[in-house]
């Protein structure tokens, strides 16, 4: 039974019971007198539920579901501080014989919610970091430095200090060099663009498979169970067709039809005889 | 040739083969006549634009399949009657009555998908003038597909939703089923599309101009095997980086290097591409560098 067949059904029964509930006492707050007390308890039960639902989210074990339930979570606490607490400021002000004594009362209880709701659990902890798998943690997956060793240079060559200043053939090199380097550059980028697309249609398409595959495994059972059905439904049908189309029956029906007509005959004759 | 009153004929026929009668012995209604008379009147009411009869017609069709044991075509024919009502003077609420209807027959024959898609369809034709019922049609759907276990395989049920949310500016409403996605895509192992939708919901906060919440998703979607090894994860972080500079033109320039964040929804591509929105403000996104020990060099213990 699926959960949707549990769901109508269980619809059904309480609806065809729903008239031996008894009739809910609507308990009278003293609505007209005091609304910010109404919203406050209201308030209060908000954040009691809003508390058990942190609990129950902080022992789940799949981390996506956590994420999507922590995300409610703050969604709702968002709505507390932004509606719920404008509403009671300023219904701190309303009623009757509201003395100063009474007005600081309720601004310390707003202070209190306030407090409350921001201290619900919404699974903020210290920050993580995106790694690379097989990467260790603290390397960001940056390039790596290279070290050249230097060896077997005359330490006299490398004294002289003409050794190191730039000629003209070194500088015509270099920039040929960087030329070449920014070219080469916006070809890697290039190719970059293309390749990150391609590996999006790339993993787009594996998922689709992966899709399909759960789908074709579900056509598959129902084809089974289809075939099953359609070869008992044969088997059925053959013996039908053979008590219907018997020998016996068949004989009988020709012995039937030729008494019949032979009446028929009999009948014929007199009154042909008679006339 | 069909005509008004050919229709009129085989409404009452049906009509009349749906009432108990002594003279033609039926003591209970003749669903299995009188359902086809009642769907090809209703096609000929709908081709004459005659709207109510045709929805008249096209609801009794769906009853009497129902009482012929096959949910799923009278959730056909329920659909085709809320197809009538929308091109009619219908009220919205009637409509995304008769949409749940046909999704309550289809989720009676079983198939949590049809039914699911039955709800989206509704959502998307009360949007233009009811948004906030098609935001509770859209969960229905979800709701109706997550109970039956089916869905890793709603993905699309998923992007109308939250294309809908974002063309209608409700951005927790998209963030929550940018997530609840993400989880349902975890069930079904399809990690490009769970890092994608992570990075779309970061992408929504930011744009919204909440960047407590976008690192609060963040550091939760971190914790997602799958999404903390995932380029996406990269992207975010970089993103990150450029708004704890709170420089704008560092923003854009990652924006535009990144092709990651173009390969997303159009609906949130479109949105990344106009980060950053507004000031960036100095916010607690956490310390930019891990916390390694420092090494000083002096120090020789």
């Amino acid at each position: 039974m699926s959960v949707a067949d549990l769901l109508t059904r269980s619809d059904l029964v309480y609806k065809k019971y729903e008239k031996y509930l008894g009739e809910k006492e609507v308990k009278k707050d003293a609505k007209s007198m005091d609304p910010f007390m109404d919203e406050y308890t209201s308030l209060v039960e908000k954040i009691n539920e809003l508390n058990l639902k942190a609990e129950e989210t902080a022992n789940e074990k799949n981390r996506a579901l956590k994420a999507a339930l922590n995300a409610e979570l703050r969604r709702a606490k968002q709505m507390l501080l932004e509606q719920e607490l404008p509403k009671m400021e300023k219904l701190m002000r309303k009623g009757k014989n509201i003395t100063k004594e009474i007005i600081d009362d309720r601004t310390a209880k707003i202070a209190q919610l306030r407090e409350a709701i921001t201290t619900i659990a919404d699974g903020v902890h210290g920050t993580r970091k995106p790694m690379k798998i097989g990467a260790l943690p603290g390397t960001p997956g940056k390039g790596k430095n290279v070290d050249l060793a230097v060896t077997n240079m005359d330490q006299r060559q490398l004294d002289q200090p003409d050794y190191w200043k730039h000629t003209a053939e070194t500088s015509a090199f270099r920039q040929d060099w960087e030329v070449a380097k920014k070219r080469q550059d916006k070809a890697l980028d290039h190719i970059e663009k293309g390749l990150s697309t391609l590996k999006g249609i790339g993993e787009a398409m594996g998922e689709t498979l992966t899709q399909q595959g759960v789908i074709l495994d579900t056509i598959d059972e129902k084809v089974d169970q289809v075939t099953k059905e359609l070869r008992t439904n044969n088997l059925k049908l053959k013996g039908l067709l053979h008590k219907m189309r018997s020998s016996r029956n068949f004989c009988l029906d020709v012995t039937i039809i030729c008494i019949l007509l032979a009446l028929g005959l009999y009948i014929y004759e007199t009154v042909s005889g008679k006339a | 040739m069909t005509s008004l009153e050919d229709a009129d004929k085989l409404f009452k026929k049906a009509s009349k083969l749906c009432t108990p009668s002594l003279l033609h012995l039926r003591l209970s209604f003749d669903w299995e006549q009188a359902t086809p008379m009642f769907e090809r009147a209703a096609a000929i009411y709908r081709t004459k634009k005659n709207l109510d009869k045709a929805r008249q017609c096209y609801e009794k069709a769906a009853t009497g399949q129902d009482r012929q044991g096959s949910p799923w075509h009278a959730g056909k024919m329920m659909e085709k009657a809320a197809e009538v009502c929308k091109e009619g003077p219908g009220s919205q609420v009637e409509t995304a009555e008769l949409y749940r209807q046909a999704a309550k027959y289809y989720a009676e024959a079983g198939r949590a998908q049809t039914s699911g898609e039955s709800l989206c369809r509704g959502a998307k034709v009360v949007e233009d003038k009811d948004p906030a019922l098609a935001g509770k049609l859209y969960l229905e759907a979800i709701e109706a597909v997550e109970d039956d276990g089916k869905e890793g395989l709603s993905g699309d049920m998923y992007r109308q939703a939250i294309a809908f949310h974002i063309r209608a500016q409700q951005w927790s409403d998209a963030v929550l089923l940018l997530t609840r996605f993400a989880s349902a895509c975890d069930s079904a192992n399809l990690r490009s599309s769970q890092c994608r939708a992570y990075l779309s919901a970061v992408v929504v906060l930011l744009y919204a101009q909440d960047t407590l919440q976008a690192f609060n998703v963040y550091q939760d979607a971190l914790g997602v095997s799958n999404f903390s090894s995932s380029d996406e994860a990269f992207v975010a972080e970089a993103l990150f980086e450029a708004y704890r500079s709170q420089d704008a033109e560092e923003v854009k320039r990652v924006v535009k290097a990144k092709h990651v964040l173009s390969d997303l929804d159009n609906a949130v591509a479109r949105l990344a591409r106009q980060l950053p929105t507004g000031s960036i403000q100095m916010v607690q996104l956490g310390p930019s560098k891990i916390q390694t020990d420092d090494l000083d060099a002096d120090d020789l213990t």
